[in-house]
């Protein structure tokens, strides 16, 4: 606790004047003129708080005394034991610009367009959780220095012959780009503080643990290499395409390099080093069961990162609405004749089919933390930093672009080859989606459900027999077109309960059996 | 001599009617069908109601019956009814040339019996079209195949008619069918699109190249930038000789206009 040099009151970090404000006496203080005697413990490290969910193992540091009565991390309502430890000293913050009413605020927008959420993640009360957070990041500092040459062409035609004109491209770069950051807590996962960013370092102030005082802190645990090849990328991305404008290499036909790791050897990038940093966060979590969604707000900028469960009951019931209006207005425009119509059931059920797959990936890559270096670091035994994935696979545009695919496919062929070409197609995708999908089914536990591509293979191979004997009466076409219609039905279902499991994630465990086994 | 001729001819006159006497009355001992083509036109409109019946399916009473029925239809166009039992072409050939051949391009509505290629098919044009869509075509062969497939010829052209003069008068005809795989494929279309709706409101937007490099402090220069010429290449590509542009095509072939729709059985 930091005393009030006037009445001994407690001080506090106050966002709005950016100073370090007396509850009692309302005096304010520079941050830097305010210490205890253990924040210079040596001149690498200071003493803090640090307090343990019994539950989860989950350790956050404060500079304040008082014992917290909820895990952030895993959402438990214990008190979180508390004890005293030196931590490494970040080499700057960037304190708290937003209160948290302006979070709040931002939360309750986003929230306002997120329909099928559960009520109580719009609840006042609820949001009043968010809790004020340094997380730990690392700032890369990347070079590129020194002569480049690359190579250039140049090509003309003179009657049957290609005339090719080779050039070395030769100039000397000074480039230099510092403040890229990623988040060096293995707690905090990557696709959340990705998307939380960016901070401006322009607002960074060397650290004190004055600014602590009044929210909580995460330590780091990632090592600075996990991220390092990222940052260089960057600045190898940024500077080639900079490289490539300058007229003369315009001129001469800049060739790029064979891979991205050439092309930064080329451009003479290097990583200077990573500074330890703080960047505030206003975070919050939700539990429901044995999954917690989170919530955050960069404290810095105000802008908001939120899983999103679905309530299944409101996802359902206005569905139900919304499926009023569209068979009035199915009725006003399409009749689908019996044979075409099984067609195109046998379509959508091969698209639902392959939207449930891409959901099993998401979840598979969710329950593994694939995408998370961070975590993938500090769990594995391994030495070396895991490798870059490359750019993210965009799955939801995946799926749009499929589904839309699809939907062409099947307005093509009914319009001039018919139904068969719709069957192939069914069939085909059916037949991928069923093995991949049940790979995957297969590698996830304890999934609700999971029978729907069975289920609707079963059907889709019904319709194609009936396709082949064509019987006379619809009835049969009929039949078979409301079976596969149920069958799509089961598989939305599905999607919607597990869709939970995506938008939400497992409880944390930071390998502390019991909790805080340090105390 | 001029008594002799004349008992001549009464013999033949007696022999000519005692024969078509005969006939009637044998073809009416033989068997009901009927092979004539029976037309009533409306006075008002102009339009016709036309019967043929080459397949021989309908009894004369039925025919009489199914005129009846098909009058009310001339207030908006000519009404036709076909049956075959020989069809070299398709049903939905040939239906279109017999449409043509009987109306031209006047309002109206021909339906016709298959048998070769046991097909039921309705053919509309003009003003009837507009009403009796290809939608309504196929809903009312849908409707009626069952009859043609229990070899109820009648029933299956009367219930045709009958639907068809329901819907010019403005009235509905029963779509269970197309109701109920409606109200599937609205509830599917309507989890789809509110599971879209989900992901779209959840995503979390990752920044882009730019809105990094707004929010980092960096330096870019390139001093002495040159061009150093080292070698030039050449190979061999001569220019593609299948120049030139093709004329442009023609318009495309006339299709049939009206509405139309068929049902096998």
């Amino acid at each position: 606790m930091y005393e009030c040099p006037n009445c001994g009151g407690n001080l506090k970090f106050d966002i709005p004047s950016q100073q370090m404000l007396c509850a009692y006496c309302e005096s304010k203080f520079d941050p830097y003129t305010i210490k205890k005697e253990t924040d210079t413990v040596d001149g690498d490290c200071f003493e803090t708080n640090v307090f343990s969910c019994p539950q989860c193992g989950g350790e956050m540091i404060s500079g304040d005394n008082d014992a917290t009565s909820f895990c952030s991390y895993c959402g438990s309502a214990n008190i979180l034991s508390g004890r005293i430890s030196r931590e490494k000293r970040p080499g700057y913050i960037i304190p708290f610009q937003i209160s948290k009413e302006t979070c709040k605020k931002a939360y309750g927008r986003k929230m306002r367009k997120a329909f099928f959420v559960p009520k109580e993640l719009k609840n006042p009360d609820f949001i009043d959780g968010f809790r004020g957070i340094y997380m730990p990041y690392w700032s890369y500092r990347i070079s590129q220095k020194g002569t480049i040459v690359f190579r250039g062409k140049t090509e003309k035609r003179k009657g049957d012959y290609i005339y090719t004109d080779h050039y070395d491209l030769t100039g000397n770069l000074d480039a230099g780009y510092e403040g890229y950051s990623y988040d060096a807590s293995s707690a905090f996962y990557d696709n959340i503080s990705e998307a939380l960013g960016p901070y401006d370092v322009d607002q960074r102030k060397e650290f004190t643990p004055a600014f602590l005082s009044g929210f909580y802190a995460e330590t780091a645990d990632v090592k600075p290499e996990v991220y390092s090849t990222d940052a260089e990328e960057l600045a190898t991305d940024v500077t080639f395409e900079k490289v490539k404008k300058e007229p003369v290499f315009r001129k001469h036909g800049i060739q790029e390099c064979s891979s991205k790791k050439k092309t930064a050897a080329q451009l003479n990038t290097s990583c200077d080093g990573a500074d330890s940093a703080m960047f505030p966060v206003w975070f919050m979590s939700y539990r429901n069961g044995d999954r917690i969604a989170y919530a955050a707000v960069n404290g810095q900028t105000g802008k908001v990162v939120a899983d999103m469960p679905v309530d299944r009951k409101r996802f359902f019931a206005s569905s139900l609405l919304l499926a009023i209006p569209l068979f009035f207005l199915l009725n006003l425009l399409i009749t689908l004749r019996p044979m075409p119509l099984l067609a195109c059931c046998a379509l959508l059920a091969s698209a639902a089919a392959y939207i449930y797959d891409r959901e099993l990936a998401g979840i598979l890559k969710q329950e593994t933390n694939e995408e998370d270096r961070g975590f993938q670091m500090k769990n594995s035994k391994r030495k070396k930093p895991p490798k870059v994935t490359g750019r993210k696979h965009n799955t939801f545009g995946n799926i749009l672009l499929v589904s839309l695919l699809i939907c062409i496919i099947a307005m093509a062929a009914v319009a001039s080859i018919g139904d068969i070409v719709i069957w192939i197609v069914a069939a085909v995708a059916m037949c991928i989606i069923c093995v991949t999908g049940y790979k995957k089914y297969r590698k996830l536990k304890n999934l609700n459900c999971g029978f729907g591509f069975l289920f609707s293979a079963g059907a889709v191979a019904a319709g194609a027999v009936l396709r082949v004997v064509k019987p006379v009466s619809d009835l049969w076409y009929y039949g078979g077109a409301v079976l596969i219609l149920l069958t799509i039905i089961f598989i939305l279902s599905d999607l919607i309960r597990n869709y939970n499991r995506l938008a939400m994630r497992k409880l944390p465990q930071f390998d502390k059996k019991g909790g805080d086994d340090n105390a | 001599m001029l008594k002799r001729q004349k008992n001549a001819i009464g013999r033949i006159a007696v022999g000519t009617i005692a024969l078509t006497f005969a006939v009637v009355i044998l073809s009416l001992l033989i068997g009901k069908r009927a092979f004539a083509e029976t037309v009533y036109r409306n006075t008002e409109t102009g339009y016709r109601v036309v019967i043929e019946d080459d397949a021989n399916l309908l009894t004369t009473e039925e025919e009489s019956i199914l005129a009846e029925k098909m009058q009310s239809i001339t207030a908006w166009g000519n009404a036709a009814f076909k049956s075959i039992d020989e069809n070299p072409s398709t049903t939905t050939r040939y239906i279109e040339d017999y449409y043509r051949e009987q109306f031209g391009q006047d309002s109206g509505t021909v339906f016709l019996i298959d048998m070769d290629n046991r097909n039921i098919w309705l053919k509309n044009d003009g003003q009837i079209s507009r009403v009796i869509t290809d939608s309504y075509s196929d809903t009312i062969t849908d409707n009626t195949y069952r009859y043609a497939s229990r070899g109820d010829y009648y029933g299956c052209a009367s219930e045709v008619f009958e639907e068809i003069e329901t819907l010019l008068s403005g009235n509905r005809i029963a779509q269970p069918m197309k109701y109920i795989s409606n109200a599937l494929l609205a509830v599917i279309l309507a989890l789809l699109i509110n599971f879209f709706i989900m992901r779209i409101v959840s995503r979390n937007r990752v920044p882009g190249q730019q809105e990094l490099l707004k929010r980092m402090q960096y330096h870019y220069s390139l001093t002495d930038a040159q061009a150093k010429y080292i070698k030039t290449t050449k190979r061999y590509d001569p220019p593609s000789s299948d120049s030139g542009g093709s004329s442009g095509g023609g318009g495309g072939g006339g299709g049939s206009s009206g509405s139309g729709g068929g049902h096998s059985f």
